[in-house]
């Protein structure tokens, strides 16, 4: 295996001696992904004689990760830092939909204005959000897109929100496994609303007796609004309200506030507020910066965005900033006269 | 050679979550030369400084055109700047081929931003040094967008890259709210006056040392539909008249004069 | 003219479009059929078994499970459809065990369906899949020769199904009680048998409902009236 020269500290820019070897063209087939990290974890679940004459011919230092003797992978550790610098994202799952939003931090006034979006539609009713290394939420986002598009290939259905975070707390999980790859600086928020209807088969054509299927499990519901936050390590849990990012800590305590399980709990819309509220609380403490507030939602197929993941409508967005900025100067003053605590709108 | 144990390779965070080799990687972007993008309603322009290495060889081209309606700027490893210039003019052909039509500006962008990002996250690779200005039209209009070595790319207004682009970039933040409105003549000439800010001392725009870019779209006067002014890089005599009306005399000039109709400036 | 016994209707006489099939194939020259009612759906099937004019077996299973309430009517190669539902069977209990819950009728149509165009020139195999789950309750899907896709109410299939459209346009009623469609699927095979040559035997059948998979066997000996143990 040839070790191409690394970047060094600028004084030695550009590297002055030839240093890029291939391997020898007979090592590499075509198709040759040396990234496919598919493959590695097939080869290593299916047999267990990956260590040599397979990675050479895959041109791969592919030596597993050892852990320390304590039990930590200080790879992982440290990609979390990574996500911990970056713009505070949450996910706010409600009883009839669910809310992402992230604080867009703007980095440079040149930047075009809400030109360059952070939540991506994963499938039609699925959408991500992410902290951290920006680039690695992208190539989250378009494995994520990958995954979707297979599982409607096989089974011509849409993938359900939990059998995408399965597949991708998987895919961040085996980045962690070599010393080949490094983890994802990411932590992405999977918000999904899994139709409640009954699905047809993709492309299918025909229909059934017009009196219905016959034998349904009666008073059962199917479907609804699902949140997962998956971290570096590719752990996953299932949330009612997700948020990581810079930011994490003051938006946890805020969504620890808000009834999401129980039979009071927040519409969409009063969500779509919250969230606001929460970026602009979890902001505050990093107030000299400007930033940007971006929002998704998904409701059910009889709510506003039928079923989709859809950016919020900005007539909608910009009231919920108006109230989230009159609810930051409230707290201001709350912090003088400490009589009045109304936080709603 | 190193500066500690964690900047050998792009695999490797550090513990602040740091990736070294992609922050050195930026550093390689400002040993370049600075080049400089704008975009308005109707045109994106890249302007830029060449170098050469001694004086009697040639300048280094900074400006390739990438497909008909796209071109790119380039602070950093030439080299590596032709493998993502040929990877670019591939996507926009095989598109061409598939769809009959122009790629939009973004998705191409993120193509080349996904590639990068493969090459910070696995072993035996490094990233690219290099980044770029892409500007171009597509069918929502101008486009102005900067690549990092990173794989970060982020649409702009305008912006610069490259040694000292700092001051062209404080220009430009001067002059943000102008730009939208202005016309293809003016706008080449922010441009050019964004990138005096970086020269160094004693440095003067030649026709020899500058390059201009430009892609536009404008309404035909006939039937309304859209006429795309192709991506052309001018060089050495075509810039004579630009790099003139910013000169030292003449500033200032060029704000008063308004919208530049000029629009057959260049022979 | 000599018989052959390749099974085609330009040589013996007696089958129906068999072209598809090689020089002493197995052939399912059949008669399958499975109907939605009120609780679920019902799979039914002869059980002849040719090979060309020779009836290689007299008591066939065409009745094969894909998953625990999903099952699938096989008409055509017996080779080819075993194979295929060897397939979906496959993928349906990988399905099962990763994403811990049933798979839908939906999704094992999907994949006989995916299978079954992708390999639609080397193939002879029509197929009626039909199955119980609690979100969609009972449903039926045909997959006929060229690997297309439809859901009905009821479907018939093979060879034998030419002779009883008119009986079951004529009988067939939404949303029937059990006992009602098991006679139904039984009266309609019956005639099918009874007029297409390469269709015989038993009757079996599947109630696919709640409760799960019920097997009933009929046999010729007293004109199909009575139910035996499957």
């Amino acid at each position: 295996m040839v070790r191409r020269r690394p970047l060094t500290p600028s004084s030695s820019f550009p590297p002055k001696a030839p240093c890029f070897h291939n391997p020898p063209s007979a090592f590499r087939t075509p198709n040759e992904s040396p990234h496919n990290l598919g493959y590695m974890m097939q080869r290593v679940t299916n047999h267990h004689t990956h260590k040599t004459t397979d990675v050479h011919r895959h041109g791969l230092r592919s030596r597993q990760l050892h852990l320390l003797p304590d039990g930590r992978n200080f790879q992982v550790e440290y990609a979390v830092k990574a996500v911990e610098n970056g713009g505070t994202s949450i996910g706010i799952r409600c009883k009839d939909g669910v809310v992402l939003a992230v604080e867009k931090v703007v980095g440079s006034k040149l930047l075009k204005h809400s030109a360059n979006k952070r939540i991506a539609t994963v499938d039609r009713h699925l959408g991500v959000v992410y902290s951290g290394m920006v680039p690695d939420g992208r190539h989250f986002v378009d494995r994520a897109r990958d995954e979707a598009r297979a599982w409607r290939d096989t089974n011509k259905t849409p993938i359900p929100t939990a059998d995408l975070a399965s597949r991708m707390g998987g895919y961040m999980q085996a980045y962690t496994l070599y010393q080949s790859v490094r983890p994802f600086g990411i932590t992405a928020i999977v918000g999904g609303f899994d139709s409640e209807l009954e699905l047809p088969v993709d492309g299918e054509v025909g229909y059934g007796p017009s009196v219905g299927a016959g034998g349904k499990a009666p008073d059962k519901k199917h479907g609804g609004p699902f949140l997962y936050m998956i971290e570096p390590s590719g752990l996953y849990w299932g949330y009612y309200g997700a948020a990581t990012g810079k930011g994490r800590q003051a938006a946890k305590a805020e969504l620890e506030k808000l009834d999401l399980g129980g039979a009071g709990a927040l519409t969409l819309e009063q969500a779509v507020k919250e969230a606001a509220r929460i970026i602009y609380l979890a902001h505050d403490d990093n107030k000299d910066k400007e930033f940007e507030l971006e929002m998704s939602w998904i409701s059910a197929s009889d709510g506003p965005t039928k079923g989709k993941h859809q950016e919020v409508p900005k007539a909608l967005r910009e009231e919920a900033e108006r109230l989230a900025k009159k609810s930051m100067e409230s707290d201001d003053e709350d912090d003088d006269k400490k009589d009045d605590d109304k936080m709603e709108e | 050679m190193f500066r500690n144990n964690y900047d050998n390779d792009s695999v490797t965070f550090s513990p602040q979550g740091r990736i070294f080799q992609v922050e050195y990687a930026a550093e390689a972007v400002k040993q370049g030369s600075v080049v400089v993008g704008i975009a308005s309603k109707t045109h994106a322009v890249l302007v830029a400084f060449k170098r050469n290495a001694e004086e009697l060889s040639s300048y280094q081209k900074k400006l390739f055109a990438i497909d008909e309606h796209v071109g790119i700027a380039i602070a950093g490893l030439t080299s590596d700047a032709r493998v993502l210039s040929n990877f670019m003019k591939q996507q926009c052909l095989g598109h061409r081929l598939t769809y009959g039509r122009n790629m939009p500006v973004r998705g191409l962008v993120d193509m080349i931003g996904s590639k990068a990002q493969i090459n910070t996250q696995h072993y035996g690779k490094r990233p690219y040094g290099v980044g770029l200005l892409v500007a171009g039209v597509d069918e929502q209009g101008p486009h102005l967008f900067e690549f990092q070595p990173s794989g970060m790319t982020e649409e702009m207004v305008a912006f610069a890259i490259g040694a000292r682009s700092q001051m062209a970039r404080t220009y430009l933040e001067k002059n943000l709210d102008a730009f939208a409105d202005c016309g293809r003549e003016e706008l080449v000439r922010h441009g050019l006056k964004a990138l005096k800010e970086s020269l160094v001392q004693d440095r003067e725009l030649t026709i020899e040392n500058t390059s201009v870019g430009i892609a536009g779209v404008s309404k035909s006067k006939e039937d309304g539909s859209s006429v795309v002014e192709p991506f052309k890089v001018f060089d050495g005599q075509e810039v004579n008249a630009w790099i003139e009306s910013v000169a030292d005399d003449k500033e200032g000039g060029g704000d008063a004069a308004g919208e530049g109709e000029g629009m057959d400036v260049d022979a | 003219m000599e018989f052959g016994n390749s099974g085609s209707l330009s040589e013996d006489g007696i089958h129906v479009d068999m072209d598809r099939l090689k020089k002493g194939e197995v052939n399912l020259g059949t008669s399958i059929m499975a109907v939605t009612f009120k609780d679920g759906v019902i799979l039914g099937a002869d059980s002849r078994t040719t090979t060309g004019a020779y009836i290689a077996n007299r008591v066939t299973d065409k009745l094969t499970p894909v998953h625990d309430t999903i099952w699938c009517c096989r008409s055509g190669s017996a080779a080819d459809t075993q194979a295929v539902a060897d397939i979906v069977q496959y993928q349906l209990s990988l399905f099962a065990m990763t994403s811990g819950k049933p798979p839908t009728t939906q999704t094992a149509a999907a994949i006989f369906q995916e299978i079954c165009y992708a390999n639609k020139d080397r193939l002879s195999a029509g197929l009626i899949i039909a199955g119980w789950d609690e979100r969609h309750g009972g449903q039926v899907y045909s997959i006929p020769l060229g690997g297309s896709l439809h859901k009905q109410s009821y479907a018939i299939g093979g060879s034998g199904s030419t002779y009883i459209y008119g009986f079951c346009d004529a009988n067939w009623k939404e949303g029937m009680e059990e006992q009602d469609a098991v006679n139904f699927v039984k009266e309609a095979l019956k005639e099918a048998i009874k007029w297409d040559g390469s269709s015989g035997g038993v009757i079996r059948m599947v109630v696919l409902t709640a409760k799960g998979a019920d097997r009933h066997l009929y046999l010729p000996d007293t004109d199909y009236s009575v139910r035996h143990d499957a």
